[in-house]
């Protein structure tokens, strides 16, 4: 995937950033504005998902956080000791930098990594 | 006084009890179930199956199986069959008053009948119940989290119906379905059937400005794919919401009915389209 990112230190001409905008666009290609690439303008097409790394088991765990289910109710779902699904959730929380598993769940959803 | 008022909550438990059904065999999550009737029970599951066999436990100490009739996906409501061997309809509370005394019984394992005293802590309009779920009436009480009390009955000190316990994101602490709300959302899952939750296949990440999300992925052969949205596109609105955040997203679909058409509009190469979305079910 070819991605354009302007920076804050690049000095890029009005005239010059009309014209990418147009060609971008042109190409059907999304530009916004990523805050977390520390880039103020990036263009590319498609928009990446932001890769957290997470094991499968650990990306099933998130889907049944954000729909509620209790540590005992995942265990008893996905067959598994109650100690091992907080053993994935230790590395889900680690890997998205939460502490909690609401916040695992609004980190998720702004990384795209929950399906709708 | 205190002999009395003791006195008075265990004869209030023990007529509940006979109203109470335990749900769940080795291996599975303990929870209450209400008999709504002779015939029909009703608890709280985060996933059924029309037909699915279901051990349930008669608080006579009978032992049987209960089918799922029907699923609310976005609620977690429950309707089971059943033989129960005896009929004690509820009566149906008023909503409480804040402040007034309410008791939750329960029957959380084979081991037998627990119960809770609560203040009814808040009494509200309209409130969000699970994804996509609506109730009239906001209700809650300040009782713990206990476990298995998800389905549990909530009676007034004259033995009536207030509610049932009902589940949020951090349990079942205090969470009330009021009986008026309770009836309806099962009269209408009697009549229309399992529901499913709607499902677009979709990801979404925010677009970094103030309007739209913008599609990570387009799952093959989903709903969104057979509308048209690919990986890249904007989303602008949906069912005339503007959309801005993937959860307040995730809620708009929420409150979609699966299988009919809705409104949305989706940005690409510069120019607004019309992508209409018939939402799946999950």
């Amino acid at each position: 995937m070819k991605a354009l990112r302007l920076y804050q230190h690049e000095a890029v001409a009005l005239k010059e950033l009309h014209s990418l905008l147009r060609e971008a666009l042109a190409r059907g290609e999304v530009v916004w504005v990523d805050t977390e690439q520390e880039a103020d303008l990036v263009i590319c097409s498609p928009l990446p998902s932001a890769d957290s790394n997470l094991t499968p088991r650990e990306k099933e765990i998130l889907e049944y956080l954000a729909d509620g289910w209790a540590n005992e109710e995942i265990a008893d779902r996905l067959g598994i000791a109650l100690g091992t699904v907080k053993f994935h959730l230790d590395g889900l929380y680690r890997k998205l930098e939460v502490g909690r598993r609401t916040e695992a769940v609004r980190e998720g959803y702004q990384r795209g990594l929950l399906r709708l | 006084m205190l002999k009395s008022l003791s006195n008075d909550l265990a004869s209030l438990v023990a007529a509940t009890a006979p109203r109470l059904l335990h749900i769940g065999g080795s291996g599975v999550s303990g929870r209450t179930g209400l008999l709504w009737s002779q015939t029909l029970a009703v608890t709280l599951a985060r996933e059924a199956t029309d037909g699915e066999e279901v051990p349930v436990l008669f608080s006579g100490g009978k032992q049987a199986s209960g089918q799922v009739q029907a699923f609310d996906a976005r609620t977690g409501l429950t309707l089971l069959k059943v033989s129960a061997p005896e009929t004690h309809p509820w009566a149906p509370a008023p909503l409480p008053a804040v402040g007034s005394l309410s008791v939750a019984v329960a029957y959380p394992s084979p081991g037998g009948i627990e119960a809770r005293l609560d203040l009814v802590r808040f009494v509200g309009g309209s409130a969000e119940w699970g994804r996509g779920g609506s109730l009239d009436n906001h209700l809650q009480t300040d009782g713990n989290a206990y476990h298995g009390f998800s389905g549990a009955a909530v009676v007034d000190p004259e033995g009536r119906l207030i509610g049932m316990v009902g589940e949020n994101r951090s349990g079942n602490a205090g969470y009330i379905v009021p009986i008026a709300d309770l009836a309806g959302h099962i009269e209408l899952l009697l009549s229309k059937g399992t529901r499913q939750r709607p499902y677009l296949g979709i990801n979404t990440r925010p677009s970094g400005t103030d309007q739209g999300l913008a599609l990570t992925e387009v799952e093959a052969g989903s709903p969104a794919e057979k509308a048209g949205w690919k990986a890249g596109d904007l989303l602008l609105s949906l069912a005339s919401k503007t959309v801005t955040h993937p959860m307040q997203l995730a809620r708009e679909i929420a409150k979609l009915e699966t299988g009919v058409s809705v409104e949305a509009r989706v940005l690409r190469g510069g120019e607004i389209h019309a992508l209409a979305i018939v939402p799946g079910g999950r």
